[in-house]
């Protein structure tokens, strides 16, 4: 019976690890979109998850790949009165979403973008 | 002295043939030392844990695992599931692993089971399971993904909508052990991590031969029969070791793998019982006895034998081909001779044996 126990623990022990690995693991597709409603700056920077910085043009769309549920991401740019900025922003990535993220209005509230994916039938 | 000198000769006459024809092909091919000793740095990270999966069936007399193919089946499964899910990084291997356990545990029971039925003759029936379990997995790759178990990632997919491609793309898991802790020693690149993977596998076969099943597989390995009537459950400690070396196997056909950075899906498995048997048997082992010097020494042999001889073949015939069928040639007839040899050596032990025990009855007699 004690062996039994044993063995089924170490069998649910697995599974759990199985499953933290499979979300911690998980990639998921970001877009990250310089194109602002009023102003666009010229080039904005960006950094996800501390990984190297990457420079979108105006009115650009670049397509990024991270790993896990919870994220940084880090973006440098000129606003209109040529004033350097710098915000950090944190969100988090699940399966089945398309998240787009607009550079241009880091500081607004609508910086974030989430689309949930249609099953295809 | 002279009976000695014959008897190490003899005992190693394998790995002195191989090192006498690396050391004429080394400086025909005109490589560097420095790019040889790089290049078994990586091999060595690469091959070893399959290597060593090897040592504990033969403790346990059941000869050379050629089944390890079952194992290496089981860890493609776990890198195809791991890539059709996109799970990235150290994450990845690791659910790998865990993925590919049960599926080699089940693997190795039916193995270990179909080999207690074959006693006497597990090598060539671990050969012939191979192929067996190979068009089992052809069937469920090829037919059953994608249509029963549900595929997401079109890049693995065949276009028709089911079966995975004939090469997948491993750049999830690139490297990903090899290069989480590098270790720069003068000129060389040396991957620590995986290198500390091995030596806790050497230290685990080192730990497990002194354990009480360890020391049962001995027993079952020295003489079946008096194992038996000390009442050790021969079978199922047979199984167990083959359950182990299919599990390890599984798990060293996933680092192998990391290294490489790309799967064949059809033809990865296949040639890794030959080549991994024949790398443990350059390194001095044979049917009943194996060492982890054994398999480290032999990898060394046997990839040196790799890396030089098709620069060496092309550096005198102008033809790199000939150099890679006298790679194939050798590493096939190695497995030959050594089996040849042992079973040679066999003989030569019982005869002396038997000569031994009339010259002790003669003598009984004679008083």
């Amino acid at each position: 019976m004690k062996t039994i126990g044993a063995r089924i623990g170490v069998i649910l022990a697995m599974i759990l690890l199985g499953i933290f690995l499979f979300i911690s693991g998980k990639e998921h597709e970001v877009f990250i979109e310089n194109k602002g409603e009023k102003y666009t700056p010229k080039n904005a920077y960006y950094i996800l998850d501390g990984e190297k910085e990457i420079k979108i043009k105006k009115k650009k769309k670049k397509r990024e790949y991270i790993k896990g549920v919870n994220h940084t991401i880090e973006v440098r740019f000129k606003d209109a009165g040529g004033v350097e900025k710098k915000v950090v922003k944190e969100f988090k990535t699940k399966m089945g979403q398309i998240i787009t993220i607009n550079a241009a209005m880091i500081e607004s509230d609508s910086w974030l973008k989430i689309e949930e994916l249609k099953s295809k039938k | 002295m002279e009976n000695k000198g014959k008897k190490f000769l003899i005992n190693n006459i394998v790995p002195i043939v191989i090192l006498v024809m690396i050391v004429m092909a080394a400086p025909i091919s005109g490589l560097s030392g420095g790019y040889l000793v790089q290049e078994m740095i990586s091999r060595l990270s690469r091959n070893s844990f399959l290597v060593l999966s090897l040592i504990i069936p033969v403790v346990a007399g059941m000869g050379l695992n050629f089944g390890i193919v079952l194992g290496a089946m089981a860890g493609q499964l776990g890198l195809i599931f791991i890539t059709d899910w996109r799970i990235v990084g150290m994450e990845g291997i690791v659910l790998a692993v865990l993925i590919s356990l049960p599926i080699a545990v089940l693997l190795g029971i039916l193995g270990g089971y179909i080999l207690n039925k074959a006693k006497g003759r597990e090598m060539i029936t671990s050969i012939i399971m191979g192929f067996f379990i190979n068009g089992v997995y052809q069937l469920v790759v090829l037919y059953g993904m994608g249509n029963i178990i549900p595929m997401t990632n079109k890049k693995i997919i065949l276009s028709r909508g089911y079966g995975i491609r004939n090469a997948i793309d491993l750049k999830n898991i690139r490297q990903v052990l090899d290069q989480s802790m590098v270790v720069k020693v003068g000129e060389f690149t040396v991957p620590l991590f995986t290198i500390s993977i091995i030596a806790a596998l050497c230290f685990f076969i080192v730990w497990f031969r002194k354990t009480k099943l360890g020391q049962d597989m001995r027993a079952i390995g020295q003489d079946m029969e008096i194992a038996k009537s000390a009442g050790i459950a021969v079978e199922k400690t047979r199984i167990l070791s083959i359950v182990i070396s299919t599990v390890l196997a599984s798990v060293g056909q996933i680092i192998f793998l990391q290294n490489i950075g790309t799967m064949n899906t059809y033809n990865s498995h296949e040639q890794i019982g030959m080549f991994s048997i024949a790398a443990i048997l350059i390194g001095g082992a044979t049917a009943a006895k194996a060492s982890i010097p054994n398999a480290l020494g032999g990898i060394i042999l046997f990839h040196l034998m790799f890396v030089i001889s098709p620069r060496a073949g092309k550096e005198l015939v102008g033809s790199a081909q000939i150099g890679e069928f006298f790679r194939v040639f050798v590493s096939y007839g190695i497995i030959a001779l050594t089996l040849v040899l042992h079973q040679w050596r066999r003989e030569q032990e019982n005869k002396a044996e038997r000569k031994k025990m009339m010259d002790m009855q003669l003598s009984g007699g004679e008083n």
